[in-house]
């Protein structure tokens, strides 16, 4: 397998393409270098991911094709052998021309002087009936330098396969931002429908989320903005909002149903006019521990998915109301446990130990309901009765003193002839529920309805 | 020979052998107080008093699947439920308000939850869309959703219906009738 790789656009790719296309590619490697104007390079060999060639090979032009640009993907023993590769469009490196030499002479960056060095080369070498690389491996090495000059010798072993030159660090951007125009692209003219522009983000959130894989990061606050040709104003109207997402996201799809659940609330009526670009940017992000996926469980998509759901729901119900439940030690059952939102638990995972209590019932009603009792006879005031089988208690809850009123109850359970158990109060430090003695009713102890063991 | 099997035979020697194949046993979830298991990617009615109970049961012999929670407003107790076996890391709640529809729909497209459980009443103009809806979801994710209220409608889309009772403190889960169709209530059955 060659361990370098180049994806070459012959047409030129504006840097900051360039960059963000490089960024993606970190997913893969650390060594990343980015060749102005040109050509993404990296280095697999050193890389602590398993690739194969042909499906490295598959990626990188997956993520190739989201920029829309003509481009090559070669593979070579350095990463010189793969930019030129690629820019001569060949599949052997000794049958390149010579004037692949000013790829091999300074392969990271465009060095005109450098490259016009090893160029100087190739008339000497086509007077001796020489006409492709491989022809220079046929020359004994040591009379190069004083027949071609210092620089002949070194770029023969560079042919050859040696490798001589140190990697340039590669620096991330800030915060990731992707872009996409409307008017003058690719596409032409204003976009003008929520659908025309789900289009567009599902492109951006595969850019963004393709950079975000790269640097390790995913994504917990993102900025859409949208320019807009709104009647009769002349310069464009720009649009921002801001989402957070409660549980990071780092995968496209995801990202886009999130989105789009989200435009539906912002832009409900619509667009107020039409869209000449937009923009979607990472402004928080949290760190994000993926690289190759685990070929022996499906965790991380089963957290993905679990997060885009929640996110997705959370948006349209309300954050309150899409939660998880966490046990807190209180006596009050009321607050005996508080909502709470994270990701899912590992399958292996210690499960929390349980607050030793009594049992406690299954339902809880929101607010407790006085109950009238007359002998084995338990209402609501509402007209619900029900005949009493047996009491079990009581269990005495009492103490936080200081919050007014504080808490003192004999809590029972109540066997009924049908339906699901009752727990049933008795409070202590409250008044009885005076209501009800109006009604007729025996409120001697003051009994509460607080839950079903249903 | 009678229609059926003279139809049989002549759907056989048209289409061939594989035309007739049985269809796929489905697949069940086990659970100790159902000894055939509930069938995965189907609708099922729970009835009846220790219906909770026995969700929390069934949730707490799977401890590793994620089961979610759907209610209008929450009446469910997760201490309570907690201490009947299930692992509240596991089981998301959603107060759902009157967006059951969508809620579930996106629940079971998700296909993050093996175990959807619908605890209020199924109520609204389209309680038969939906739960036809939520049937054919269910099928595509092999999702199991339990419902624990008759929903507010013709309910044929329900496919099976499990009767709880209390005996001696004991849960007992059996197989109901099936309702009679077409009754003034609302039309049961296709």
């Amino acid at each position: 397998m060659k361990n370098f790789a180049c994806l070459f656009f012959p047409a030129t790719l504006e840097s900051s393409r360039l960059a963000s296309l490089a960024e993606a590619c970190l997913r893969f490697s650390s060594q990343v270098a980015v060749r102005a104007d040109e050509a993404v390079l990296l280095e697999t060999g050193k890389s602590r991911w398993l690739y194969g060639q042909a499906s490295l090979g598959y990626r990188l032009q997956r993520l190739a094709q989201r920029e829309k640009a003509v481009h090559r993907l070669r593979f070579g023993d350095s990463p010189a052998e793969a930019l030129a590769l690629a820019r001569y469009d060949a599949l052997d490196a000794l049958q390149l021309p010579f004037e692949a030499l000013g790829d091999y002479a300074s392969p990271f960056k465009a060095d005109e002087a450098a490259r016009r060095l090893a160029l100087s080369l190739a008339p000497p070498l086509r007077a001796l009936g020489l006409g492709k690389l491989g022809d220079l491996l046929a020359l004994p090495p040591q009379s190069l330098g004083s027949r071609f000059g210092p620089q002949a010798p070194l770029l023969r072993q560079r042919v050859a396969g040696h490798w001589d030159m140190g990697w340039p660090r590669y620096v991330k951007k800030e915060q990731p931002k992707e872009d996409f125009f409307f008017a003058g692209g690719p596409d032409g003219g204003a976009c003008d429908s929520l659908e025309h522009l789900g289009f567009a983000l599902r492109l951006l959130c595969e850019r963004l989320c393709a950079r975000l894989r790269g640097r390790n990061e995913r994504l917990e606050k993102l900025r859409l903005s949208l320019n807009l040709d709104v009647f009769p104003r002349r310069e464009p109207t720009r649009q921002l909002w801001d989402l957070s997402l409660p549980l990071a996201l780092g995968e496209a799809r995801e990202l886009h149903l999130v989105l789009r659940s989200a435009l539906e609330g912002w832009l409900s009526k619509g667009l107020p006019g039409p869209a000449l670009s937009v923009e979607l940017q990472a402004l928080e992000t949290a760190p994000g521990s993926r690289g190759q996926r685990n070929f022996f469980e499906r965790r991380e998509e089963e957290v993905e998915a679990f997060n885009a759901v929640v996110d997705r729901l959370r948006l349209r119900l309300g954050e309150p109301q899409v939660f998880l439940a966490e046990l807190v030690q209180r006596y009050l059952p009321e607050q005996a446990w508080k909502k709470v939102i994270k990701e899912p638990p590992e399958h292996n995972s210690p499960v929390p130990e349980l607050p030793l209590l009594s049992l406690r019932p299954t339902r809880l009603l929101r607010q407790a309901q006085p109950l009238l009792r007359a002998g084995d006879h338990l209402a609501l005031a509402g007209g619900r009765r029900w005949d009493v089988l047996r009491w079990q208690g009581p269990e005495r809850l009492q103490g936080e003193w200081w919050q007014s009123p504080g808490l003192a109850r004999d809590y029972y359970r109540v066997g009924t002839t049908e339906g699901p158990d009752l727990w049933v109060y008795h409070s202590l430090a409250l008044p009885l529920a005076l209501p009800l003695a109006s009604q007729g009713a025996d409120t001697t102890g003051g009994f509460w309805l607080h839950g079903f063991f249903d | 020979m009678s229609a059926v099997t003279s139809l049989r035979h002549s759907l056989l020697e048209r289409l061939g052998p594989g035309a007739l194949a049985s269809p796929k046993p489905t697949a069940r979830l086990r659970w100790s107080l159902v000894p055939a298991g509930l069938p995965l990617g189907h609708l099922v009615l729970l009835q009846g008093p220790g219906r909770t109970q026995a969700v929390a049961q069934l949730l707490s012999e799977h401890p590793t699947q994620s089961a979610v929670w759907v209610e209008d407003h929450l009446s469910a107790y997760p201490p309570g439920l907690a201490q009947q076996g299930v692992e509240l890391e596991r089981l998301l709640f959603v107060e759902s308000g009157n967006q059951w529809p969508w809620v579930l729909a996106q629940l079971l497209r998700s296909q993050v939850f093996k175990v959807i459980v619908a605890a209020s009443i199924l109520k609204g103009p389209e309680v038969e869309a939906g739960l036809r809806r939520l049937q054919l979801g269910a099928e595509r994710s092999q999702a199991l959703i339990l419902l624990l209220a008759k929903p507010e409608g013709p309910a044929w889309a329900i496919r099976s219906r499990l009767q709880c009772q209390m005996s001696d403190q004991c849960l007992v889960v059996r197989e109901a009738k099936q309702p009679q169709a077409n009754q003034a209530t609302g039309a049961e059955g296709p």
